[in-house]
């Protein structure tokens, strides 16, 4: 009776094309691809030095944000009580809705929905805040000082304002207006010193929205046509510390704001160049590249552990729950390696380096039993000569299956690699694969079921699939093969076949190339020039929660772009966008 | 302002496996106040298991003898006359059970006569696209799915937030509008939802895990010498200042910007009316904070029963997957072997694995459904229990095959205080239609709204919000207009002759041998 029947099995193709059937990560397929010498294919940008800015709205922090904000103002207010309250802090924080991805909204920084669970968990969390901040009195005296515990009570009124305001100027990352002040402080209204009355008004200062928003009115008009404003150096503290932070302020930031050294150029760059060499820059750039990669969607390995055709399959590698969580880290220690601790380490590293993070036994031993490394002096080189670049690692290889998944890295790499634009069709037709016979290779039912000639799977497979081909000779572990095995739902093994990566496609405007392995698609990926602009275009959508204006925002990812083609490196990428010119700046919307 | 809800009770044990939990059953012991009320406080809970593809002959019972039939629409052009067949809904005796089909079967000790005649069984609603796995339209949001790729942009908030936040629904301040115990349902795990969200909520997180629950009927601790009220209304003060100026420059806020701080001061409000809310609920066992189990799952039923009876919540919904109530242990794959394999199409399925999945809905409909109308059956006031006042209703991901969404069986218990008929059989498929279609579930979702006394007038601004042009064009009901593209089924022209307009033009009439009105 229908056009397309759905049929049950593991893999999965897309006709028309399209989404996914069963349990599984969508797998687009896209309206059309440019056609080959198109000039669709991004490689630079035009930049118009009179566009005017995107204008930026009200933002709330993202649920991370929040999280390091919390955490960190804690430090700067009772550093030596931090750790325990933070501790207590975790399940409210826990509650904060997750910021989730879909539609699109392909960053966490992107989704700015609110509804009545953020407002609920923000009241439980500034509750809880206020309560724990105070909560005995080691907390309460390291918090209020020495007021709290002198003989008088003629400095309690003082003290309490004193305390208001410090908390205030961290949690809002400026001081407090006089207006703010007053209103904080009539929480207030117990005589003396009163602890829960302290509680509250902590609580308050961590509901409100200087706290929970990223409000920038901006300072003088620049051009009142166009409603763009230089930001106060209070706003633009708090712009760079949650570009590079993730989180609000230290201290050493929030003075240079008040002294006027911020909007110096040497105090700026100074400011910079500090925050990008700090250790919490890199829970930013890990939270980028794990967004990037979409290491996120990794699957749990070891979720089919008890499956006969899985477990036969792992044989000697069968994951444990920890497995998952060692593959991310060991991408996220490839890229941190080329953007922090290697001086001048390119976009192109990533995708050529030969040098491996395992720092696991089981990690090793998916790569070949390579020598593991300890975190922090130079990394061993990988024994297999297929490890070459990050799409060789098992974290972008890997799923729960007893087959490969050649559709989704080929998804992967033409939307998080090329920018592709894989639009989803209007009409969808999704087929999954029967169980194999063992008649044939994973590669050989998708192509007969997602390349027939004339279909309508064709078109958007013939561009998809070899960039997942390719890549078959790893399994479903990530470990390098030389033939794939295929199962039986019983875990018997039905056959051993030979496995074929050659494929014929292009990355670029010129004519189809021939690859047969990972490390050649990499290379052409970073040859071709897309992946530069990719990046750019990835970063700005993460570092600014929106997505790019290629009209208005052309300079900026041209400048980005640049950064990262040829010799230039990560760090200086990362940390130029600070010095873009509308960093510094803001346009409101009407 | 505090509004003092006291459920005063006796205590009964019901479980298994050594859980047990007191609940409140005496009609004079409960609470005066709800039972004085001019105007009858209604409920409504929704249910949903994963996947669905429980055959009719194993969902269903015979259409009993004596049945009776009344005219939908008379035949026109080449649309085919449609009728509604319906019938009393009775049940057997099968060893220790009461049966009314293989799927719906419960321990006779449990699963009362008198609930029987308290419950509807019908068959017939049809979504009229194809969403595959879905997680909301149950209730009437079918827009976070997998497959149904046009729907994702065309969200409705699901009919709970609907219901908990329509005027004049909730008749004394209620500590949650809705309770969410779900797997899937409402958890953020799609931007259909998310977007929802912005206009509805969801107080008590949806939630696999009991502590939620405990808390929404606990009782308040001691009060506190600082009413918390004072706090929100600050708080308050600070959102609203800043769209006023009285913090700054209020003329470089945007519009959405005030939007935006706005409806956090609508939400600090819903926050600050819950405060209000004082209720005795009884003593509640302290369950561990642990993964529902079947077991917890029967506890949180227990728990959401409490929180109906006693003014907690008037909304609650409830979603599970099947696999959790397995009672085979024939597979390795659910999803493959028992959803699909034996979840359809029909002439294609598994018998054994199709046994496998309906035992599964079997023992969702004993441990949930008739779990919860029971705990709901007893006197609220005189004569009229919770459950008289209250429509339950129990669907499933997908209708007769996994994946499809035509042919949504919908199994009700309650009459939402005299709205519906109950003790029915009632089959709205058409055997004049080539692909048995009935009417539409968006007819059905209108008709429970309806039943909870919000008017078409007020969740018709639903669709006009996301569909303007269906709504101009006279659609009507709850949830999204949308037709499969002709090809799905290709031997069709599915608006001409399966779903022609005018099903949607009259969704929101009262749908005949259910609706009391109709």
């Amino acid at each position: 009776m229908r056009a397309c029947k759905l049929l049950v099995a593991s893999l999965m193709v897309v006709c028309g094309c399209v989404g996914s059937i069963g349990d599984t990560e969508g797998v687009p397929g896209r309206s059309s691809l440019p056609p080959e010498g198109s000039a669709e294919l991004d490689v630079s940008f035009a930049c118009d030095p009179s566009a005017a800015p995107v204008p930026t709205g009200l933002r709330r922090l993202s649920k991370a944000q929040l999280g390091h904000s919390v955490r960190d103002a804690l430090a700067m207010l009772v550093p030596a009580q931090a750790a325990a309250i933070a501790q207590e802090l975790a399940q409210p924080l826990a509650a904060v809705p997750d910021d989730v991805l879909g539609g699109d909204t392909d960053y966490r920084s992107m989704v700015q929905s609110l509804g009545q669970t953020h407002v609920d968990a923000y009241y439980a969390l500034g509750r809880a805040f206020g309560a724990a901040l105070v909560g005995n009195a080691t907390r309460r005296n390291a918090l209020l000082g020495a007021c709290a515990t002198d003989a008088t009570t003629a400095n309690d009124s003082a003290c309490i304002d004193s305390v208001i305001r410090r908390v205030g100027r961290v949690l809002f990352r400026r001081p407090l207006s006089e207006p703010e002040a007053t209103l904080y402080r009539s929480i207030y209204d117990a005589p003396g010193l009163d602890t829960e009355a302290l509680a509250e008004a902590m609580a308050a200062l961590a509901m409100a929205p200087p706290f929970l928003y990223l409000i920038e009115l901006g300072a003088s008009v620049r051009d009142n046509g166009q409603r763009i404003y230089d930001l106060t150096p209070y706003e633009l503290a708090s712009r760079l510390s949650y570009h590079f932070w993730q989180s609000l302020p230290d201290e050493a930031l929030l003075d240079a704001a008040e002294d006027g050294s911020l909007t110096t150029e040497a105090g700026y760059r100074a400011q910079v160049d500090r925050l990008f060499a700090a250790p919490k820059a890199r829970r930013t750039t890990e939270a980028f590249y794990g967004e990037w990669l979409k290491l996120d969607a990794v699957p749990a390995m070891h979720a089919n552990a008890s499956r006969p055709d899985f477990a036969a399959y792992a044989g000697a590698d069968l994951p444990s729950p920890q497995l998952r969580a060692r593959l991310i880290t060991d991408v996220q220690d490839l890229a941190a390696h080329y953007t922090f601790a290697v001086q001048g380490g390119t976009l192109a590293d990533l995708f050529s380096s030969t040098a491996s993070f395992a720092r696991t036994s089981d990690v090793a031993a998916l790569y070949g039993n390579v020598p593991l490394w300890d975190g922090t002096t130079a990394p061993p080189s990988h024994v297999q000569p297929e490890r070459v670049g990050i799409l060789s690692r098992a974290a972008m290889l890997a799923n729960n299956q007893a087959t490969t998944r050649p559709i989704q890295r080929g998804v992967l790499v033409l939307r998080r690699l090329l920018c592709e634009d894989i639009e989803l069709p209007e009409n969808m037709m999704a087929i999954m694969l029967e169980l194999s016979d063992g008649t044939q290779t994973t590669r050989e039912r998708i192509t007969e079921l997602s390349q027939a000639p004339g279909s309508t799977c064709n078109g958007c497979h013939t561009a998809i699939n070899p960039l997942g081909f390719v890549a078959e000779r790893f399994d479903a572990l990530g470990r390098v093969r030389t033939s794939e095995r295929v199962y039986a739902p019983t875990g018997e093994l039905l056959a051993n076949l030979p496995i074929d990566t050659r494929v014929e496609t292009t990355l670029d405007a010129g004519p189809e190339r021939t690859f047969d392995s990972v490390a050649q698609m990499s290379q052409a990926i970073v040859d071709s020039g897309r992946v530069q602009a990719c990046f750019a275009r990835h970063y700005v959508r993460f570092t600014f929660g929106r997505h790019e204006d290629l009209s208005r925002d052309g300079c900026l990812l041209e400048n980005l772009r640049q950064h990262v083609a040829g010799a230039g490196s990560l760090s200086a990428m990362f940390k130029n966008i600070a010095f873009a010119d509308g960093f510094k700046r803001v346009r409101k919307p009407e | 302002m505090t509004n003092l809800l006291k459920l005063n009770r006796r205590h009964f044990l019901m479980g298994s496996g050594g859980l047990a939990l007191a609940i409140p059953t005496l009609t004079s012991l409960l609470p005066r106040k709800v039972a004085a009320q001019a105007a009858v406080q209604k409920r409504l809970v929704a249910m949903c298991t994963d996947h669905g593809g429980v055959f009719p002959s194993n969902m269903y019972p015979a259409m009993p003898g004596g049945a009776q039939s009344t005219t939908l629409y008379a035949a026109s052009g080449n649309l085919p006359r449609h009728d509604v067949r319906f019938g009393n809904l009775s049940s057997t005796i099968n060893g220790a059970d009461r049966v009314i089909s293989n799927c719906l079967r419960a321990p006779a000790s449990r699963f009362s006569e008198s609930l029987v005649d308290k419950m509807s069984v019908m068959t017939g609603f049809d979504i009229t696209t194809y969403l595959g796995h879905n997680r909301g339209a149950f209730m009437g949001n079918y827009a976070a799915n997998d497959q149904g790729v046009e729907l994702r942009g065309i969200w409705y908030p699901t009919i709970d937030q609907v219901v908990g936040h329509a005027s004049g629904f909730n008749l004394s301040p209620v500590r949650t509008p809705t309770i969410n115990v779900a797997k899937h349902y409402g958890d953020g795990s799609d931007p259909a939802f998310s977007q929802a969200l912005d206009l509805y909520l969801q107080p008590v997180q949806p939630t696999d895990r009991l502590q939620p629950l405990l808390d929404l009927i606990a009782t308040d601790a001691q009060p506190s010498s600082r009413p918390p009220q004072r706090l929100v209304q600050r708080v308050y003060d600070h959102y609203r200042g800043l769209t006023t100026g009285a913090f700054g420059d209020a003329g470089r806020l945007s519009r959405e910007d005030r939007d935006r701080l706005t409806r956090h001061m609508d939400f600090l409000n819903a926050i600050e009316a819950r405060m209000g809310v004082q209720l005795e609920c009884g003593d509640v066992p302290a369950y561990g904070d642990t993964d529902y189990t079947v077991e917890q799952l029967r506890m949180a039923v227990d728990l959401i029963a409490i929180a109906l009876m006693c003014g907690a919540s008037n909304v609650a919904a409830i979603t599970v997957p099947g696999e959790q109530f397995a009672q085979d242990a024939n597979y390795t794959n659910w999803h493959e072997q028992i959803a699909h394999n034996g979840g359809g199409p029909e002439d294609e399925a598994d018998p054994e694995y199709q046994r496998t999945n309906y035992r599964a809905h079997q023992l969702f409909f004993a441990e949930v459904f008739v779990r919860l109308a029971e705990h709901l059956n007893v006197d609220e006031a005189p004569g009229v229990t919770f459950l008289d006042n209250s429509l339950l209703y129990w669907t499933m991901e997908s209708g007769r095959e996994t994946h499809t969404n035509w042919a949504q069986p919908v199994v009700t218990a309650g009459s939402a205080g005299g709205f519906f008929h109950t003790g029915r059989f009632i089959d709205y498929r058409n055997p004049q239609s080539p692909i048995a279609s009935g009417v539409l579930f968006n007819q059905f979702l209108a008709n429970a709204l309806q039943s909870m006394g919000v008017a078409p007038a007020d969740y018709n601004t639903h669709m006009a919000r996301a569909q303007p042009e269906q709504a101009a064009a006279g659609m009507k009901g709850y949830g999204a207009v949308l037709w499969h593209p002709d090809d799905f089924w290709s031997e069709y022209d599915i608006r001409r002759d399966i779903w022609p307009e005018r099903y949607y033009r009259d969704a929101d009439d009262l749908l005949k041998a259910w609706a009391v009105g109709a």
